[in-house]
């Protein structure tokens, strides 16, 4: 190689655009940390956070008509699931973490169910293309026109699905087809199968796909609504007024609790979509 | 107000019913097109459809020409942008072409904006054109800049590029955006049907990861 890493990934550095830089969490008129109100939680669903409970409001306002989302079916298998009522989204609950990007059956799932206004719920890059579409639809196919709200879920990158797999039967002798769930905490991954085993992510990180490396869009700049987990509560950018308009609506009719964030766990956050974009500066450098 | 020309170079005129959808409705635009009889050549925005005829040394002038008029230079559709199925053209009827007799249009001239699609929707002019009237650069818009500096996008590119440096995320992209159906996923990666690719580039442009290298690659 004749350039040298570290000044080809200074220069990719300065190549990105000028949001990355100054801006790691994109444009957003609001910052918000969110839970579940009290009305979805006197339901006795216990499982959703606030982004579940903020689709079951867009939902009963009758704003969207279905939810389309990934969700787990085993292990790390994801499925497409098309909520249309309040019982479906909440008991799709657990399904706020999705270990791997959905694929797939996305259009047929719209096109068959006759949905004409609805939420996606995804990971940065499919919320980046799926804007695309929206703002600049290529094709007569695309049903930009139906989708209402893009929510981004905050992702660090995911796993190569085989590596990931093999490493655990290896060292840890857990059969991949025995794999019930798979549960994340702030730290760690605990693999639920034919053994109960927690691997910490140190440990792991090493098994994500090559191409998230190069991502550098830790929170989903695309997107109206981005979300992620910090401890129990959820972690809200708002990237327009209409979607501050509802969610403010939504803490009123007691679906979610919103309180403003003070500055330590913005920058908090603003560290990690930093981190992500110096890392895939230096991997796009070594492409380029 | 931008005055945007149009021109077709031959094709399935597929390009110019999407523009003159588009266009019936348009705001912010003075709207004139060969097809309608009211072309002169000259104009803001010059939007052209269809891959150049190597052997039709007359269009090819007419393009150089369209170039030094023109502020700004689109190729529009899929032929124009990155020659579309236009590329499989071989022998059969008069002027029986070759491999490399139809060409993208940069191939002549330099392109500011290439729009691949097979057709453009009708729905993304007016978003295109306000991008173009207010000056702001998005990321989008970036992306239709760089596809101008590439004379081929297809998904036989996408495989090479992406697939098989094992830089694909699986997000299912490409399988949505391909028009014939032609990505499908094996093993949970992207695999092309050969046959069916029409070398549109949509699948391409879609990609989170093909996107955002077009960019760094070719714009600085």
């Amino acid at each position: 190689m004749s350039k040298s890493i570290p000044t080809a990934y200074k220069e990719v550095f300065k190549m990105m655009p000028s949001w990355y830089l100054e801006k790691p969490l994109g444009d957003y008129v609001a910052i918000y940390m969110g839970k579940a109100g009290r009305k979805i939680a006197a339901e006795g669903a216990a499982g959703g956070g606030a982004i579940t409970s903020f689709l079951c409001y867009l939902l009963d306002n009758g704003i969207i008509d279905g939810v389309v989302a990934a969700r787990k079916s085993k292990g790390l298998e994801g499925e497409i699931v098309v909520a249309r009522t309040r019982e479906d989204i909440i008991k799709s609950a657990g399904s706020r973490w999705q270990v791997l990007p959905f694929t797939l059956k996305l259009k047929e799932t719209i096109e068959n169910e006759s949905l004409r206004s609805m939420a996606i719920v995804g990971l940065p890059c499919q919320i980046n293309f799926l804007r695309q579409m929206k703002t600049f639809p290529l094709l007569e196919t695309d049903f930009s026109n139906k989708i209402s709200m893009l929510i981004s879920l905050f992702c660090f990158g995911t796993f190569a699905q085989e590596s990931i797999l093999s490493y655990v039967r290896e060292k840890y002798g857990i059969e991949p087809s025995s794999i019930e769930e798979i549960k994340i905490s702030q730290k760690a991954l605990k693999f639920i199968g034919n053994k109960e085993v927690e691997i910490k992510f140190d440990e792991i990180t090493k098994y994500t796909q090559v191409g998230c490396l190069l991502c550098p869009d830790y929170t989903g700049v695309a997107s109206d609504i981005s979300a992620g987990t910090i401890e129990d509560k959820t972690f809200i950018i708002v990237r327009n007024n209409e979607a501050n308009e509802m969610l403010k609506d939504a803490n009123k009719k007691g679906y979610i609790e919103i309180e403003n964030v003070n500055e330590t766990e913005i920058e908090r956050v603003e560290r990690k979509a930093t981190e992500k974009i110096k890392r895939a500066s230096r991997y796009i450098a070594q492409l380029l | 107000m931008l005055n945007v020309t149009h021109i077709d170079l031959g094709g399935c005129e597929g390009c110019s019913v999407a523009l003159l959808r588009a266009m019936l409705n348009a705001k912010n635009c003075n709207f004139k097109s060969r097809l309608t009889g009211e072309f002169d050549g000259d104009g803001d925005v010059v939007m052209v459809s269809g891959p150049i005829c190597m052997n039709d040394s007359e269009k090819i002038e007419m393009l150089k020409e369209l170039r030094k008029k023109a502020k700004l230079l689109i190729a529009f559709g899929s032929c124009a942008a990155v020659g579309g199925i236009t590329r499989y053209c071989r022998g059969g009827q008069q002027p029986k072409p070759h491999h490399m007799t139809f060409q993208p249009i940069n191939a002549v001239v330099t392109v500011d904006y290439a729009i691949p699609g097979c057709p453009p929707s009708p729905r993304m002019i007016q978003p295109f054109m306000n991008a173009l009237a207010n000056g702001k650069q998005s990321n989008y818009i970036q992306i239709f800049k760089a596809v101008a500096e590439v004379k081929k996008l297809s998904g036989f590119d996408l495989i090479d590029d992406i697939v098989l440096q094992n830089i694909c995320i699986s997000c299912g992209a490409c399988v949505l955006s391909c028009p014939t159906g032609a990505m499908h996923m094996v093993s949970g990666k992207p695999d092309l049907i050969v046959e069916k690719c029409i070398r549109c580039g949509t699948c391409y442009v879609r990609c989170p990861r093909a996107s955002q290298l077009l960019i760094r690659r070719y714009l600085k």
